[in-house]
């Protein structure tokens, strides 16, 4: 009999358990379907403002002493002679077919360039991102727990140093100091002098390495990283540590600590658990957000550190007008910030059970 | 008489330092509990009766600052504690309602974890015991199904069942002083009554000590044995409550009386003319003076002894000194 019981118990719990994932499915299911209308109007909107700005890409693409039958014929090739309507409907055609366009720039496919150079800048970014969660946390909850004492203090002139010193120049600074005058890290790069590249089967250098079983190649490209990684994720680390920080101390304030502390749970305890949780809701967002825009940031750190990432590519493309990369360019970036967004949404419905269930 | 006394607050002085200067709030504020003993605590909003209700278990905000005075809690003195010591007060000896329910109650923690939590740190206790425990304490203050409240966010309990929630973490283990700030103020009217006779059912049953704070004056004349009347960080007056009640002293306990509206009366009370000090610059001697229409030369120098004009009732006024 207890038997019994014990096992409908188990069971229903396992019940609960699917039915909580189910539900947070259908909450990510909701927001990708937000997410594709959204999509299809930066499509149409990045599509047109391409195509409309002066400067004519043909023009552009065949040079300044070619032809005027050479032009035209680049004209015909890009579609350029056809109604915008037409255009997009051409390109929305070999969208569906995995073709992005031709790339006057890189004289090959665009699709090409975006599997060549994304996974380089994603890994650079992850990396960034890791730093950005880490450094933030810690030097948030360390500003709030301190409030108005010195670590506080301290952490908040470091955090407006942060915000205000652009990501390049922490670039510069790093290879000038931990690169140059204390050779601690590559200066620039993605290997080491005679490296072996691995062979590409993702495309992420990182992944490639571990998959050939070459580790040492491994560490060299994580080491080629930390310092563009770093001097990318500082911005946003200072910013978010300081919402963390600001969170904590708004949190602090409020009756339910004091509820809490006066039933006894210890400080400690208080801060980790009744004060953290409610700082990190927003402090999450805005973390999402940036991570999403490191990519947008990175192009100056990548050209300092010679990584050969999509950010680099993707100021080559708007420098040359080369109309195919800057709409696969834009719709790349604004596809990343619709996954972070989508990321955000379940990690606060996560962390405030209000968010989820209201809207689900 | 004097074992008898669970709790005595002693010339109590309390800021708060802001970034415009310091507000002194309390200004010797004196309290004692007998055990088993419900005080009422009446005054109006900004009297100082939270701030009083917070030092008593050491969680003023931390811009607040005790300046002076004592808190003795069965002879031993709460601000000298020490932290371990602190806690144990906090986790066995008093417990405390907050205001408002909703803000009391952190949003992103379901009622059952908190409590959990809470148990867990007062009793050494398995997770089985603790949860019987919790779900005793729901059930004594009355909450229907209470396997659901356990499992609840506070966003999904109604504002009466959160104050109730509120009331079952107090009655968590034997507690020998219930402190209640307002419990009622922010809940509906219907809800109201419910949640008081349920507050006043389980306090007389229990034989707790008990402090009622509250705006709600016949309430307090109903449920409690002697009471004290604050204005501005100051005790003006106290004594058993029907005493207090029917032959109020103090210029100030007449005219909040006075505010009572009445079902038969076709008017609304004035009022009292002016409104409660500032704390950055009090009015010097009584703090009542420039409201009070009595007012004297002497008012406004020295703030008035209490003097005991019935057995057990005390009044603090320049008036009945000169008898």
């Amino acid at each position: 009999m207890f038997k019994y019981i014990l096992v409908i118990n188990v069971k229903s719990k396992i019940v609960r358990c699917v039915f909580k994932m189910r539900a947070i499915w259908k909450y990510v299911g909701k927001r990708v379907l937000y997410v594709i209308p959204t999509l299809i109007g930066l499509s149409i909107f990045i599509f047109i403002l391409s195509r409309v700005l002066p400067g004519d890409p043909a023009l552009m693409a065949a040079g300044p002493n070619a032809p005027k039958w050479v032009v035209e014929q680049i004209r015909h090739q890009l579609r350029l002679d056809k109604p915008l309507w037409e255009q997009y409907y051409y390109w929305l055609v070999d969208l569906f077919h995995g073709d992005l366009g031709y790339s006057i720039y890189t004289k090959r496919s665009v699709t090409v360039d975006v599997v060549e150079y994304l996974p380089a800048s994603l890994q650079l970014i992850f990396l960034a991102a890791l730093f950005e969660i880490g450094g933030a946390l810690a030097l948030g909850i360390i500003s709030g727990r301190y409030a108005y004492k010195l670590p506080d203090n301290m952490v908040r002139v470091l955090a407006y140093i942060g915000i205000s010193v652009p990501s390049f120049v922490w670039g510069l600074l790093f290879q000038l100091i931990f690169a140059s005058l204390i050779p601690l890290f590559p200066s620039h790069g993605m290997y080491s002098y005679g490296t072996i590249s691995p062979p590409r089967v993702t495309g992420f250098s990182l992944i490639d390495s571990l998959i050939a079983g070459q580790f040492d190649t491994f560490v060299d490209i994580l080491w080629h990283m930390v310092l563009p990684a770093f001097a990318l994720s500082l911005g946003a680390m200072a910013q978010d540590a300081r919402i963390i920080r600001a969170g904590m101390v708004d949190t602090l304030q409020k009756d339910h600590v004091s509820l809490v502390r006066a039933y006894g749970i210890p400080e400690r305890t208080i801060f980790s658990k009744y004060i953290l949780k409610p700082s990190l809701v927003p402090a999450v967002t805005v973390m999402g957000m940036d991570i999403a825009s490191l990519l947008g940031n990175a192009f100056m750190v990548e050209m300092i550190f010679q990584w050969p990432g999509f950010s680099r590519y993707g100021i080559n493309v708007m420098l040359n007008k080369d109309i195919n990369g800057i709409v696969a360019v834009v719709l790349v970036i604004g596809i990343i910030f619709a996954i972070a967004n989508i990321l955000v949404d379940v990690v606060v419905a996560y962390l405030d059970p209000r968010i989820g269930r209201r809207s689900a | 008489m004097d074992k008898d006394i669970l709790l005595e607050v002693k010339n109590l002085h309390v800021g708060y330092k802001t970034h415009i200067g310091i507000s002194h709030v309390l200004k010797g504020v004196h309290l004692t509990v007998h055990k088993g003993e419900r005080i009422g605590v009446i005054g109006e909003s900004g009297s100082g009766k939270t701030t009083t209700m917070k030092s008593i278990l050491r969680i003023l905000p931390s811009n607040g600052m005790i300046k002076e005075g004592e808190i003795f809690y069965q002879g031993e003195n709460i601000l000298e504690m020490k932290y371990e010591e602190l806690l144990e007060l906090r986790r066995k000896k008093i417990s405390m309602i907050f205001q408002d329910p909703t803000s009391a109650l952190n949003p992103l923690f379901k009622i059952g974890q908190l409590m959990l939590d809470i148990i867990k740190h007062s009793y050494n206790l398995e997770e089985s015991e603790a949860k019987e425990m919790a779900l005793k304490a729901l059930r004594d203050a009355a909450l229907p199904d209470p396997e659901r409240v356990f499992d609840s966010y506070p966003f999904q309990l109604s504002g009466g069942m959160r104050q109730r929630v509120c009331i079952a973490l107090a009655l968590i283990g034997d507690r020998e002083l219930i402190i209640a700030d307002e419990p009622t103020t922010n809940l509906d009217v219907t809800i109201k009554a419910q949640v008081l006779n349920l507050l006043t059912k389980l306090v007389r049953e229990r034989n707790v000590g008990w402090i009622f704070v509250s705006q709600a004056l016949g309430a307090v004349r109903e449920n409690v044995d002697r009471v004290y009347v604050m204005y501005a960080g100051n005790i003006i007056e106290w004594g058993p409550t029907e005493k207090v009640f029917s032959n109020p002293m103090h210029p100030y306990t007449q005219k909040l009386l006075e505010c009572v509206p009445k079902l038969t009366g076709t008017e609304f009370s004035k009022g009292i003319r002016g409104r409660i000090p500032n704390y950055f610059n009090p009015p010097s001697g009584c703090r009542f003076h420039p409201r009070c229409d009595f007012v004297m030369d002497e008012c406004k120098k020295t703030f008035p002894e209490p003097v005991e004009v019935e057995t057990g009732h005390f009044v603090a006024c320049n008036l009945y000194r000169r008898r």
